[in-house]
């Protein structure tokens, strides 16, 4: 959609790709020409096979960038199917992520030195405004980032600071982007360490206000090189979050006086971003206007305080080490079963909750539980038989439902009672199988005293805003056999 | 004489309109500079957009809302608007689109007045859906065409014109967010409106069908992925019992199905399967469809058995071939 959308092909054989700039477990992204444009730029291959993503949240992502047409927002130009990738081409930004630009600059000053700050102040102060620019023009999209950190910020060689990745960037709007509609989200995404604290809670739900939180966290990560609770295992940062006071620059600092190069007006702005109640952190607009941006140079002067004087160190290439970040950046979702689950991805990885597979796992999971179910049956109830059963499930307004039926062998089958089921909106007609499946499980196991009631998950899952239980049956059913 | 303090953003919800439509009528003539009288739409689409959001920070008024989509409809800008959509710049083309939807959604009582004066006009509907030709505005009138969609009025208009059958060719347009934005408003058509929906793939079943077995067997692995995602949950509602009845009578669908689920590729394996377990499990299973489930009995139950997913509908399913009755 962005203006130079057209003349961007869309064919594989219009780009020759490069060396590998980035791997994560799904997707790797290349250094490439444009060949009919003669343009470098950059391609990021997302294996949709390996991917757990699916493809519509993935849609989701794309059309979030198409959206964007802004300086401080990585350019996306197009992207198309080969094979079984997704290949997305974008602006090559090839100086890496501000991740990269600290640890080269710790490299460079030495790590004794570094622990007085890694970044000064001009530099952090001309980095912030430009993502804050970039940020404001997100939230006036109607969008919010979700997982703004230094591994986020890239870099280009003239300078310029783009936000990137939005495998988690959420339209507050998601339909249609009606900006005045729903103002808040409920999903759980982004990194523990840059998430704030009204995000983990999940209770009231977030606004744009998630990623002023994340940008106090990305000032403090940029002056002392990681993030305040960076050496914490994740749930120890849920806890540190939501029980201690917010983090500040000398959250981390071994010494006194450790990072007293850093002036009251750069700690106003981490102060003010870092409030645990959302409402009473500034806009972007608002910390544009703060003292501490007074001190922002223009990108020449990121030319040289980031890129030229750090030319002799090697990028640290993620190729090279994919495995290192794994911690940094893991992900964290709240599970099907209501407990929190971590994925880990290097930072090109897009990957994020997949609603697909958190509906399969319930069916998995009743899988596992069924290995016996297809055993001849036992030989104490005879033909012609006839078994009361009862099946408790929950209708569609989510009360739960004893359904009676009785099932006579020789007469009944176990498909056609399930059908009737389906046929009566008792049941959903994705559970028709695993009903079905699973009654049959019951009848050939009747005569075992021990057998008398099977509990499965269900396909057609749960409500949005319900959790998997198989206790109190939602999205679970139970069949019983009644005397 | 408004105050200079004030200036534009004072200007009446007539004033604005009035200003807007001056300006589309120049890029519509195309005798001002393009780029000068892009720039005029978009200051004007602004101001529309301030009176509809309301202004730095302060709530939107609603009489002025409701003056100004009055002004809207009796001057007819919302035509021109998407007509000459592809000659706005970037920002200009997503207010379209964000005012637009906003205006669709308002309702005084039960009345949605735009919706009843989209009804009158069809052609705009048609407008919006050969927007998906035109790479730069395609995703913006996707926007716009999914929010019309939302009402079984509208979503009627465009399920029965002819022009619905061209969505086959936007899902497979080479730029992936063409194609993927013209999949979820295909799939809003055939899915919202569950009752009309299903009405209308019965009364079409064959021209619907033919055209989409061209999706199954699509180059695209995309297409394909999604298109038997979609087919397994059009089959799986009751509102299509019908369509699932007729489908899973059909040799050709299940040999389909039995070779899809043959792919190496494990998600259009997965999704296959839940469509090949609705022919499995029809009791009333045709003689044909039981000729070919009987015919390949050893190699199904191998197959279903050696793969590790859906252990549960599977032993079921195993064992439904393995009794089935020659």
């Amino acid at each position: 959609m962005a203006d130079q959308h057209e003349t961007w092909p869309c064919d594989k054989k219009d780009y020759v790709l490069d060396d590998q700039i980035g791997v994560g477990a799904t997707a790797t992204v290349f250094r490439a020409t444009c060949i009919p444009r003669n343009e470098r730029c950059a391609v990021k291959c997302i294996n949709l096979e390996k991917c757990q993503t699916s493809v519509d949240e993935l849609s989701h992502e794309i059309h979030a960038m198409s959206l964007c047409a802004h300086p401080n927002v990585v350019n996306y130009h197009t992207s198309f199917v080969v094979d079984e990738e997704l290949w997305v081409i974008m602006r090559l930004l090839s100086c890496g992520s501000m991740l990269d630009i600290l640890k080269r600059k710790i490299k460079a000053i030495g790590k004794e030195d570094a622990a007085f700050g890694v970044l000064d102040e001009t530099t952090i102060a001309t980095v912030l405004k430009e993502v804050l620019k970039g940020l404001e023009y997100f939230h006036s999209n109607g969008q919010i980032h979700r997982d703004i950190k230094a591994g986020n910020i890239l870099l280009a060689d003239d300078g310029t600071v783009q936000i990137a990745d939005f495998g988690v960037s959420g339209r507050i709007a998601a339909s249609g982007g009606d900006l005045s509609r729903q103002k808040v989200r409920h999903t759980f995404v982004g990194t523990p360490c840059w998430m704030a604290p009204e995000v983990m809670e999940q209770v009231s739900g977030y606004d744009f206000k998630a990623d002023i939180w994340s940008l106090g966290i990305l000032a403090i990560e940029l002056a002392t090189g990681t993030a305040p609770y960076h050496k914490y295992p994740p749930m120890k940062v849920l806890m540190l979050t939501l029980q201690n006071d917010p983090p500040n620059l000398e959250t981390n600092a071994d010494k006194k006086d450790q990072y007293k190069a850093y002036g009251k007006s750069f700690r106003t702005l981490i102060k003010d971003c870092l409030q645990k109640d959302p409402a009473k952190r500034p806009t972007a607009t608002e910390l544009l206007k703060y003292k501490f941006f007074s001190k922002a140079k223009d990108k020449k002067y990121l030319v040289h305080s980031l890129i030229e004087n750090l030319g002799a160190i090697p990028v640290s290439s993620h190729a090279q080490n994919p495995h290192k970040k794994k911690v940094a950046s893991g992900k964290l979702k709240k599970g099907p079963d209501g407990n929190w689950e971590f994925e880990y991805d290097s930072p090109e990885n897009t990957d994020s909750s997949d609603e697909d597979e958190e509906v399969r796992k319930p069916a998995a999971a009743a899988g596992a539980a069924a290995v016996g179910g297809a055993e001849p049956a036992g030989d104490g109830v005879q033909m012609g038989d006839t078994i009361n059963l009862v099946l408790r499930v929950r209708n569609q307004q989510r009360e739960l439902n004893d359904i009676k039926f009785d099932f006579t062998r020789g007469t009944d089958s176990v498909e056609g009672i399930a059908h009737e089921l389906v046929t009566a909106e008792l049941i959903d007609c994705h559970d028709l199988v695993i009903v079905a499946a699973n009654l049959q499980k019951l009848i050939e196991h009747a005569d075992e005293k021990d057998r008398r009631s099977v509990t499965f998950a269900l396909n057609s899952g749960v409500a949005t805003n319900e959790i998997p239980d198989e206790r109190t049956l939602t999205g679970f059913a139970q069949i019983s056999i009644i005397d | 004489m408004p105050l200079p303090i004030f200036g534009k953003s004072h200007k009446s919800p007539a004033d604005i309109v009035k200003n807007l439509k001056d300006a589309l009528i120049q890029i519509e003539k195309g005798d001002k500079k393009a780029d000068k009288a892009a720039e005029e739409v978009g200051k004007w689409l602004q101001a529309v957009k301030g009176i509809i959001y309301g202004q730095e920070g302060q709530e939107p008024h609603s009489e002025q809302v409701a003056q100004l989509a009055q002004e809207t409809y009796s001057a007819n800008v919302l035509p021109m608007l998407i007509k000459n959509l592809s000659k706005f710049d970037f920002e200009s083309k997503k207010d379209v689109a964000l005012i637009f939807n906003n205006l669709l959604r308002r309702q005084i009582g039960t009345r949605s007045p735009t919706v009843e004066y989209l009804c009158a006009r069809p052609e705009m509907l048609q407008q919006l859906v050969k927007g998906y030709e035109c790479a730069d505005i395609a995703v913006t009138c996707g926007s716009m065409l999914r929010e019309c969609i939302r009402h079984d009025h509208l979503a009627k208009l465009v399920l029965h014109h002819e022009s619905f059958y061209q969505f086959f060719e936007y899902v497979e347009m080479s730029s992936f967010d063409v194609a993927s934005d013209a999949f979820s408003t295909f799939k809003d058509l055939i899915t919202k409106h569950k009752t009309m929906a299903a009405e209308f793939l019965d009364a079409n079943y064959d021209v619907f069908f033919t055209h989409y077995q061209k999706l199954l067997n699509s180059e695209n692995y995309v297409t394909r992925r999604q298109s038997l995602k979609l087919l397994g949950e059009l089959l799986l509602d009751r509102h299509n019992f019908n369509v699932m009845t007729r489908y899973i009578s059909n040799p050709d669908n299940l040999k389909l199905m039995m070779n899809l689920l043959k792919e190496r590729s494990k998600s259009i394996q997965f999704e296959a399967f839940h469509v090949f377990k609705v022919f499995v499990a029809n009791p009333n299973k045709p003689r044909p469809i039981a000729d070919i489930l009987l015919r390949n009995r050893e190699r199904l139950v191998e197959f279903l058995t050696e793969d590790e997913q859906f252990n549960d509908e599977k032993a079921y399913l195993v064992k439904q071939i393995q009794e089935m009755k020659v």
